[in-house]
């Protein structure tokens, strides 16, 4: 039986070792790669890597992401900007990135916070797994808030490479980046992706009335306490709700009582909130790629309006 | 439980631990641990049908007793009837009650009669045919008088429930499993170690083979009105992997599992795919299964005695219960038609074990007219397999009709170069380890150690790396 035992020990000490090995290399070739996973495994290469040196950061999903520009923000304020903005993520996600920043990087004089009807709702399913494979292993702060979505398994977070079991496109990646060169995103400015061509519209219609009534309480405890612990650490919180198209607004039925939170939020830890749903450029379709993006015109005229109120808050300030 | 799942990964080795630690004298713990532990692994599907598992043991249990009990030929027989009447009660209620019901409320409106009838909601309990049948062949072989009634119920009931094969067998008989319950079992390290290997290259033909194929045969199988013949083809020839993988993995995985313990199970899978004619594969194939159709049902009809006709109307007889065994659906039962149907010509010319002999004995390869036959056995039986994964009678009609097409020339719109690579790999091993129990039984036994452990360290890294998402066992839903 010692025998055995000795033998099945060894063997699977010899696993875990090869595991180990191969899952450094795949991961390595994954999150050095600013085209996988939409370039987001490398921005949280960067983030934990301490690699992120700016004075203002953008948050929040993908409206973030595609409505802020961080050169025309940086350019007219005269500030380094980042865009953190992840796509399909609400706060719990939007949050851990914060946590991370926090973590391993210099504070920010700047955080704007891009928000939506969305911010405060808990997906069941981890949206975009793929860019949270390659620092599973080395980041434990992702096992915790994984942990609340479908489909979490705790040993993806403890035993090498098996969490890459059945991920073929990450594989096949990981495999392509090692034979050549990572490839590298060169229409990317800081984290902005332009969401797509001026004017093209796609999406821009009327859907049906709907309600978001799932807003989740423990999402909501936690964004107060990010908006706290950003006042307390003397980080400029700027909450942003940023332009939806008009037509597609009138459609969500509770969309005040959702805005009334973060009103109230911001009124009671005195931070800014701004409100873009009555802005003009909501009521041109010719600046929206769908209801709720912009395009690109739509971002640089956006992002400039924002910027010259920041400016404006700051001086006044 | 699965046996690739992380749930089991751990439960084997601590069930392991548990049943060595206690001392070889005590059988009897050990058996306990062993129930307790199989009881285990069933609750963790449904633990609401454990108690079907516990009253049909106990029902057989009760009534090989008694049918030990007594002399009288008359009294033996009608207790044996209700041993049959309780297990196969079981089973049909379970898994043929609506199928029946269907089948009767069309087979009435097609004479011109409106009929409703209500459907129960039943959940098929997982395994149910393997147990019955286990239990049915312990009463049975009671009553042949060829064993004694166990007089240890601990023993009896672990024999019914033992984990590694309750789910899905192989279908073991008492003489040869209930009496290893009463034997002390000493750890042998050479068993254990086989049983590692064995279940590792049932991990390989399960996760690698089987659920890649899976991932095609589902896509094709799905859209198949929309494929060209030759994806259609393709799907079927894939899903003849992706079958025998599945459930030959799953075997492996078993009798592997049992070894740790110190059990021997009965080989189920003896490479079918190289037989050279349709009797061949069924010696070849799920061997639990086919011998005890052939002790239980084909011998008691009268087999092969008599004249022809008779043994004819067996043959069907056994192909189309086998097939009614697999799932309450007429494609199973035309499935099982038409391996009667292949089988019967051989059986007429007597030629239905010309095949007994082991394939490419001597030689490292087959001669031209070996792989013929070999060739024309696997897509016969995978054209079979069209029966057996299609929904209805109404998609194997249409999908024989999409191959019938002139696409069949043309590549398939996705094809499987990875696997396919997979694939040649997997028959290469299987054919250079076709006279032992399972492919890699020897192969590797014959290395040293170090090319031996890379070996094997490969085929760890390949199911990590290259597995498919676990899919469930096919075999799990009869």
């Amino acid at each position: 039986m010692r025998s055995f035992l000795f033998k099945i020990l060894t063997f699977t000490a010899i696993c875990l070792l090869s595991f180990l090995g191969l899952d450094n290399v795949i991961s390595y070739h994954l999150r050095k790669d600013s085209i996988y996973a939409t370039g987001q495994a490398l921005t949280w290469d960067r983030i934990i890597h301490s690699d992120i040196k700016y004075d203002i950061y953008v948050y929040g999903s993908s409206r973030a992401r595609n409505h802020m520009h961080p050169q025309i923000i940086s350019d007219s304020l005269g500030m380094s900007c980042f865009n953190f903005g992840i796509d399909g993520h609400n706060f719990d996600i939007q949050h851990l990135r914060h946590e991370l920043l926090i973590k391993h990087n210099p504070k920010p004089k700047i955080i704007i916070h891009s928000l939506d009807a969305f911010t405060l709702r808990k997906r069941k399913g981890l949206f975009m797994r793929n860019q949270f494979l390659p620092h599973a292993l080395s980041e434990r702060s992702y096992c915790r808030v994984m942990s609340d979505f479908e489909g979490f398994h705790l040993l993806d977070y403890y035993i090498p490479l098996i969490r890459y079991h059945g991920r073929n496109y990450a594989l096949k990646t990981a495999y392509s980046n090692f034979r050549n060169k990572i490839p590298v995103w060169t229409d990317r400015i800081n984290g902005y992706k332009p969401k797509g061509p001026d004017s093209l519209q796609i999406g821009v219609v009327e859907k049906q009335p709907y309600e978001i009534n799932d807003l989740d309480e423990t999402t909501i405890q936690l964004f107060e306490s990010y908006i706290k612990s950003c006042t307390e650490m003397g980080i400029e919180l700027i909450l942003v709700y940023t332009p939806e198209y008009k037509v597609y607004q009138s459609n969500l039925s509770n969309r005040d009582d959702i805005l009334g939170i973060y009103r109230n939020l911001a009124d009671k830890y005195n931070i800014e909130f701004w409100d873009y749903s009555d802005d003009a450029i909501c009521d041109n379709a010719d600046y929206f790629f769908n209801n709720l993006h912009l395009n690109t015109a739509g971002t640089e005229l956006f992002s400039a309006q924002l910027s010259s109120r920041i400016k404006a808050y700051l001086d006044e300030k | 439980m699965h046996f690739d799942s992380l749930d089991f990964a751990i439960f084997l080795p601590l069930v392991f631990a548990i049943y060595w630690i206690i001392p070889r004298k005590q059988t009897l713990l050990r058996n306990l641990v062993i129930l307790i532990a199989s009881y285990v692994f069933y609750a963790w599907w449904d633990w609401r049908f454990l108690s079907l598992i516990l009253f049909s043991s106990l029902v057989d249990y009760f009534i090989a007793q008694f049918i030990g009990q007594t002399d009288s030929v008359k009294q033996r027989f009608r207790l044996l009837l209700v041993s049959i009447f309780v297990n196969l009660g079981f089973l049909f209620f379970f898994k043929y009650f609506n199928f029946f019901i269907d089948s009767f409320v069309e087979s009435v409106s097609f004479f011109g009669f409106r009929m409703e009838a209500s459907r129960l909601n039943i959940v098929l309990p997982v395994g149910i045919s393997f147990y019955t049948f286990q239990t049915l062949s312990y009463t049975i072989e009671v009553y042949r008088k060829n064993i004694q009634a166990s007089k240890n119920i601990l023993n009896y009931m672990a024999y019914v429930s033992f984990f590694p094969q309750l789910v899905a067998g192989p279908i073991e008989r008492p003489q040869s499993l209930l009496t290893q319950f009463d034997e002390e079992h000493k750890f042998e390290e050479s068993a254990a170690i086989d049983g590692m290997r064995q279940i590792l290259w049932g991990l390989v033909k399960k996760v690698l083979i089987a659920d890649n194929c899976a991932l095609y045969v589902n896509e094709i199988f799905g859209n198949y009105q929309d494929q060209s013949a030759s994806s259609l083809v393709l799907g079927l020839i894939l899903f003849s992997f992706q079958i025998y993988g599945d459930f030959s993995g799953y075997s492996d995985i078993a009798i592997g599992s049992a070894r740790l313990f110190g059990f021997n199970l009965r080989q189920n899978f003896a490479h079918p795919y190289f037989s050279r004619d349709i009797a061949e594969f069924w010696r070849r194939w799920h061997i639990s299964l086919t011998s005890w159709f052939k002790d239980y049902l084909y011998i008691p009809l009268g087999g092969s005695r008599g004249n022809k006709a008779k043994a004819i109307r067996n043959v069907f007889i056994v192909f189309l219960v086998s097939g009614l065994w697999h799932g309450a659906n007429w494609t199973f039962v035309v499935w099982g038609l038409y391996h009667a149907i292949l089988f019967v010509p051989l059986f007429l010319l007597g030629r239905n074990r010309s095949n007994i002999e082991a394939i490419a004995e001597n030689s490292l390869l087959p001669s031209f007219r070996e792989l013929g036959f070999m060739l024309i056995c696997f897509l016969s039986v995978s054209f079979g397999w069209l029966f057996f994964r299609a929904e209805n009678i109404n998609m194997c009609f249409h999908y024989m009709i999409g191959m019938m097409d002139s696409s069949i020339f043309s590549i398939p719109e996705k094809f499987p170069k990875t696997l396919s690579l997979f694939i040649v790999i997997f028959i290469i091993v299987e054919w250079l380890g076709r006279h032992d129990l399972y492919a890699i039984e020897k192969i590797l036994s014959k290395m040293s150690l170090v090319p031996r452990w890379l070996v094997y360290l490969v085929m760890v890294l390949a199911i990590v790396l290259f597995g498919a998402p676990s899919q469930d066992f096919i075999y799990f839903q009869f």
